[in-house]
C-alpha cells in the first residue's frame, strides 16, 4: 500500500492522535491516488499541463501546445469556488458504538478530512455538532482560524444522550439561511420518517445534501452467539437476548430500515452513502467529490 | 391437611434453588451496549413477551416441581370427619378373605383399603389382624406395629370359605389392648357375614365398630346339584337337577353346561330377580363325576359345581316279621319296586345278612342276643340300613338294638287317634311332599313312646316321635298295620318307605362336601393342589379330592355367592359405622396427587422448552 494511502484505513488512522494531522493524511493519501484526476479542471486558475490520456475530454486539450509540439496536452486548473459547506456531526449516544473505532470516531475523522479537503480547496466550511440538541455550531468560513476551530469542535465531540435528529435538523435548517452543501454524518437511528422530513426541509431551502450514514457491521449483521443483556446506548433499557432466536428477523428489519432510508433519500434527491466503521475514507471522499462535480 | 412424613417438607425449601440459579445466570450474562435495540423490540416485541413469559413459566414449573415432589413425599392426607387421621387406638382389623371377595378385583381393593386404614392411624397404635376366614375358629392374635400390620395385610390370601365377623371378633389377643379399641371390618359386608353379630355391640361401649365398604355387584350362583330322582335305579341315563339362585335385581338369561368325561350338554336358563330355579340336565348312567358350569356371570368360582354322585342301585331287602303291606310295596310291579330284591322271613334266625342291604324288623317284640350282635355287625357294614317297626312293646335286646338312636318307653293307646303333626320337609325322605299335605291325614291308634334328641323326622300330635332316623337306623314308633295306623293306606306310604330305604343305604356313601367342612374320613384326603388332609383338617378349596381310590367333590358354600350386603338400617341396629372409601378414605392420601402433579410439571417444562 502506498504510504500516504494507508491513512485511508480507519484503523490505521485511529493510531494517530492529532486530528488535523489525521485529516491531512487522509486527504493527501486520497488525492495521491487520483490518477485520472476527474475532479480537476473546473477552476479558472491554471495549475499545470499533463499528457492527454484516453478518457479525457477533447475540449480540454490545449490546441496551441498541440500545434507547437504535435502532442496532446491537457490543461489543468486549480479548483476555486465559493462553495459553502455545512458538516453536521451527530454525536448522539448511538454513535458511540463500535469495536475498534466507534461510529463517532469514524465520523469525526471523516468530518475533519472533509473539512480539510474543503478548506484546501478554498471553500467555506462550517460545522454543527449535536445530539438531542445542537451542541456547537460554527458558521462556514474559508479562513484558517475558523478551520482550526472546526477541528477543535470535532475533536471535543463525545457521545451524548438520545438522538433527536428530527428536531435538530429542522432547527439547523432554519439557521442555515444561505444555500450550500450540507454534509450529514449520522447513523440516522431515529424515526426514519421524521429524519426524512427534516432532511427535505434542507432541500426546500435549496441546500444540496449528502448523507453519510455511518454504521457498524455488528448493527447490520447482529453476529452475536451468546445470550447477553443488551442495553440500549441511548435510553439505557435492557433486554436479555438469545441471538440465535432473533438474528434472522433482526437482519430483515434492519435491511428494511436501510432500504427505506436509501430509497426515500434518493427519491428526495439526497445523496446517501452507507459507510461502515471499517470502510476506507476514500469511498466517502469520492462520494463527496462526485457530489461536488454535480454541483458545478 | 396433615403430613405423615413431615420432615420431607424441609425439601420444599429447595424450590429456591431454581430461582437462585436463574438470578445467578442473569448476573452472569454479559452486558452489552447496543444502539439498535429498537429493531429487536420492534421485530420481536411479541416474541420477547412470549419468551419472557416462557422463561417465567419454566422457572415456576421447576419451583413447583420441587415443592410438589416433596409435598408428595411428605405424604399429605386430608382429615376425615368420620374416620380421623392420626387416631391412637388398638385396632381389631377384620379382613374379609371369604370367597365372596373373589368378585372382580375386590380382594385386591380390600387389601389396598385396609392398608389405607392402617395408614390413617398414628404410629403408636397397635393392630390385631384378623382374617374373616381362618383355619381355626378362634385365633390367638398378637398385636402388631403399624408396619407389621401393613405387611400382614399384604400377605393375606383369599380363601374359598365363608366367614363370620362375630366369630372373628372372638379372637383372643396375646394381651390386653393398650388403647381404646376400634373394630374395623374391611370387606363387602355380605349380610351372611353379620348373621351372628351381636346386636348389643352398639351399646356396649367397648369400642367403635367400622365397616370399610368394598362395593360389590350381583351374582348368579349354583345352590345345589342333586339327583332328580334319588330312588329310581337308573337304566341308561339319569337326570341332574341343578338349582340356580339369583342374587341380582335383574332378570338373568344364560347357559348352564354339564361336563362329565366325554359327555357334554348344556341348556338355556332364565332367572327372575332374586329367584331360585331348578333346571334338569340328563347324563349317561356311567357319568357320575363332572362339573356343572354357569356361563355369563361375574363371580367365577361359584359358577362351577363339582359333582360326584352315587346312583341308587338294586337294594336287597330282608323283611322279618309279618309285613304284607311292606311286601306289597317292595314287590308290586312298579318301576320303583323293580329296584328291590325282596326276601321275607319270620325271624332273623340264621339268615345270611351279608346278602341284604336293608333289614326291616316289623312288629318284633324281642330279638335274641346273637341276633343283636349280628345286627350290630350288619349295621357297621357300609351301605346298609336297618328299619325297626316297633310293636306294642319291646324286649331288652330290641331296646338295645335301637339305643344308639332313641330310648323306648311304654306303649300308648290314645283315645281315638293321634295324627301326624309334623314332618321334616327338608329331609330327602319327605322332600318330595313339600306342602302338599299328603301326610296330613295319617292317624295312629297306638304306638310305643320313644325319646330321641336328634334325628326325629316326624312327630305325632302331642310331640311323640313317629319316625326317628339316625345314621343307618330308622325306627317307627307305630306298627305298620291297619290296626295301628292308616299310614299303610296312605298314598305317601309307598314313596316314604322306598325313599327311606334308599336314603339309609346311600347316606353313608356321601361323596360331595363343602369348603370349610372337617375331614372325618379315615386316612388322608388329597386336595387338587396335591396337599394331604388328615382327619380334623378343614377342606379349604373347591375341586375334586381323592380318598382311598375314591373321588370326592368339594364346592364352595352356596351362601358365599349371595352378594347381598348388610343394609344401612341393619348397620345402624348393629352399631356399625359405614366408611365410604370414596368419601372417607379415597383421596385422603394426597401423595399420589402431588407426585402426579410433579410429573405433569416435568411434562409442562419439556413442552415449554420445545415451544420456542
Amino acid at each position: 500500500m502506498n504510504t500516504s494511502r494507508k491513512y485511508l484505513d480507519p484503523e490505521v488512522l485511529a493510531r494517530i492522535s492529532r486530528l488535523d494531522l489525521k485529516a491531512r493524511l487522509v486527504v493527501e493519501g486520497f488525492l495521491s491516488g487520483l490518477h485520472s484526476s476527474p475532479f480537476k479542471g473546473f477552476s479558472q486558475e491554471f495549475a499545470d499541463y499533463r499528457q492527454y490520456m484516453p478518457g479525457d475530454e477533447l475540449k480540454r486539450a490545449d490546441w496551441k501546445v498541440y500545434g507547437r509540439s504535435d502532442r496532446f496536452y491537457i490543461k489543468e486548473y486549480q479548483e476555486e469556488t465559493n462553495l459553502r459547506a455545512y458538516i453536521l456531526l451527530d454525536k448522539s449516544g448511538s454513535m458511540g458504538y463500535g469495536k475498534k473505532i466507534s461510529k463517532l470516531e469514524y465520523a469525526k475523522y471523516l468530518g475533519a478530512s472533509l473539512a480539510y479537503l474543503l478548506h484546501r480547496q478554498k471553500d467555506s466550511v462550517g460545522i454543527a455538532t449535536f445530539d438531542r440538541r445542537i451542541d456547537e455550531i460554527i458558521p462556514p468560513s474559508a479562513r484558517r482560524a475558523k478551520f482550526m476551530l472546526i477541528l477543535r469542535a470535532i475533536e471535543k465531540a463525545r457521545p451524548g444522550g438520545e438522538t433527536n435528529l428530527n428536531e435538530v435538523l429542522f432547527e439547523l435548517a432554519q439557521k442555515m439561511r444561505r444555500r450550500g452543501l450540507v454534509i450529514v454524518l449520522s447513523d440516522l437511528l431515529d424515526d426514519p420518517d421524521g429524519v426524512l422530513r427534516a432532511l427535505r426541509s434542507f432541500r426546500y431551502r435549496k441546500h444540496e445534501i449528502i448523507v453519510f450514514q455511518i454504521l457498524d457491521r455488528d448493527e447490520v449483521e447482529f453476529p452475536f452467539n451468546e445470550s447477553a443483556v443488551f442495553a440500549d446506548l441511548e435510553d439505557g433499557r435492557e433486554m436479555i437476548v438469545t441471538p440465535q432466536l432473533v438474528q434472522r428477523r433482526y437482519r430483515e428489519r434492519f435491511k428494511e430500515f436501510l432500504d427505506f432510508c436509501h430509497d426515500s433519500l434518493l427519491e428526495s434527491r439526497i445523496d446517501h452513502t452507507v459507510l461502515y466503521t471499517n470502510t476506507p475514507y476514500d469511498k466517502a471522499l469520492i462520494a463527496y467529490l462526485q457530489k461536488r462535480v454535480r454541483l458545478k | 391437611m396433615m403430613f405423615q412424613s413431615p420432615w420431607f417438607l424441609l425439601g420444599t425449601a429447595l424450590a429456591a434453588v431454581p430461582v437462585l440459579i436463574h438470578l445467578w445466570y442473569r448476573r452472569r450474562l454479559r452486558k452489552m451496549a447496543f444502539p439498535t435495540l429498537r429493531f429487536l423490540r420492534a421485530s420481536e416485541a411479541q416474541r420477547f413477551g412470549w419468551l419472557r413469559l416462557r422463561e417465567l413459566l419454566i422457572l415456576t414449573a421447576r419451583c413447583l416441581f420441587i415443592i410438589f415432589l416433596f409435598l408428595g413425599l411428605a405424604r399429605p392426607v386430608l382429615k376425615s370427619r368420620l374416620f380421623a387421621i392420626g387416631r391412637l387406638s388398638s385396632v381389631y382389623l377384620v379382613l374379609d378373605n371369604s370367597y365372596s371377595m373373589a368378585y372382580g378385583d375386590n380382594f385386591k381393593r380390600m387389601k389396598k383399603l385396609a392398608q389405607q386404614v392402617v395408614a390413617r392411624y398414628s404410629s403408636d397404635s397397635e393392630f390385631l389382624i384378623v382374617p374373616l376366614c381362618s383355619e381355626r375358629d378362634r385365633v390367638l392374635g398378637t398385636w402388631k406395629t403399624k408396619n407389621d400390620a401393613l405387611d400382614s395385610v399384604e400377605r393375606l390370601r383369599l380363601t374359598y370359605r365363608g366367614g363370620s365377623i362375630a366369630k372373628s371378633l372372638a379372637s383372643e389377643p396375646s394381651r390386653e389392648a393398650k388403647h381404646e379399641i376400634d373394630y374395623v371390618y374391611v370387606g363387602d359386608g355380605q349380610a351372611v357375614n353379620f348373621r351372628d353379630f351381636p346386636v348389643e355391640s352398639a351399646d356396649n361401649g367397648k369400642g367403635n365398630y367400622y365397616w370399610v365398604q368394598v362395593s360389590t355387584g350381583t351374582n348368579i350362583g349354583i345352590s345345589a346339584v342333586a339327583l332328580k330322582d334319588p330312588v329310581t335305579v337308573a337304566q341308561d341315563e339319569y337326570t341332574l337337577q341343578i338349582t340356580l339362585s339369583s342374587y341380582s335385581s335383574r332378570t338373568w338369561s344364560g347357559r348352564i353346561g354339564v361336563a362329565s368325561g366325554e359327555h357334554y350338554s348344556e341348556r338355556e336358563c332364565r332367572l327372575e330377580p332374586f329367584a331360585e330355579g331348578s333346571f334338569d340336565l340328563d347324563l349317561p348312567a356311567q357319568s357320575l363325576t363332572g362339573e356343572v358350569r354357569i356361563f355369563d356371570d361375574s363371580l367365577l368360582v361359584d359358577n362351577v359345581y363339582y359333582f360326584c354322585k352315587v346312583l341308587p342301585k338294586k337294594i336287597g331287602v330282608l323283611l322279618v316279621g309279618d309285613s304284607p303291606y311292606l311286601k306289597h310295596v317292595l314287590t308290586s310291579g312298579t318301576a320303583i319296586s323293580g329296584s328291590f330284591d325282596v326276601q321275607a322271613a319270620e325271624a332273623l334266625g340264621a339268615a345270611d345278612l351279608r346278602k341284604h342291604d336293608v333289614i326291616v324288623l316289623n312288629g318284633l317284640l324281642e330279638i335274641s342276643e346273637s341276633e343283636l350282635i349280628r345286627l350290630a355287625d350288619f349295621q357297621r357294614r357300609p351301605g346298609t340300613g336297618l328299619i325297626v317297626v316297633l310293636a306294642g312293646g319291646a324286649g331288652a335286646n330290641l331296646r338295645e338294638s335301637v339305643s344308639g338312636s332313641c330310648l323306648l318307653g311304654e306303649a300308648v293307646l290314645p283315645k281315638g287317634y293321634v295324627t301326624l303333626e309334623w314332618i321334616a320337609h327338608d329331609h330327602p325322605v319327605f322332600a318330595i311332599f313339600g306342602e302338599s299335605g299328603a301326610l296330613q291325614d295319617v292317624q295312629c291308634y297306638g304306638y310305643l313312646r320313644i325319646e330321641a334328641e336328634k334325628g326325629v323326622l316326624a312327630r305325632l300330635s302331642g310331640g311323640d316321635p313317629f319316625l326317628v332316623v339316625r345314621d343307618n337306623l330308622a325306627v317307627f314308633s307305630t306298627p305298620l298295620t291297619p290296626q295301628h295306623t292308616n299310614f299303610v293306606h296312605s298314598r305317601a306310604f309307598v314313596p316314604v318307605m322306598l325313599r327311606l330305604m334308599v336314603n339309609l343305604v346311600t347316606r353313608q356313601q356321601r361323596k360331595e362336601y363343602r369348603v370349610g367342612e372337617v375331614v372325618t374320613l379315615p386316612g388322608t384326603v388329597r386336595t387338587p393342589a396335591g396337599e394331604l388332609l388328615h382327619p380334623g383338617d378343614q377342606l379349604s378349596m373347591p375341586g375334586f379330592h381323592f380318598h382311598d381310590g375314591e373321588t370326592l367333590a368339594v364346592n364352595v358354600l352356596p351362601e358365599e355367592g349371595d352378594l347381598r350386603v348388610m343394609g344401612p338400617e341393619r348397620a345402624r341396629v348393629l352399631g356399625v359405622s359405614g366408611i365410604d372409601p370414596q368419601r372417607d378414605l379415597a383421596g385422603s392420601d394426597l401423595s399420589n396427587l402431588f407426585l402426579v402433579l410433579a410429573l405433569v410439571l416435568i411434562l409442562v417444562e419439556l413442552a415449554l422448552l420445545w415451544l420456542r
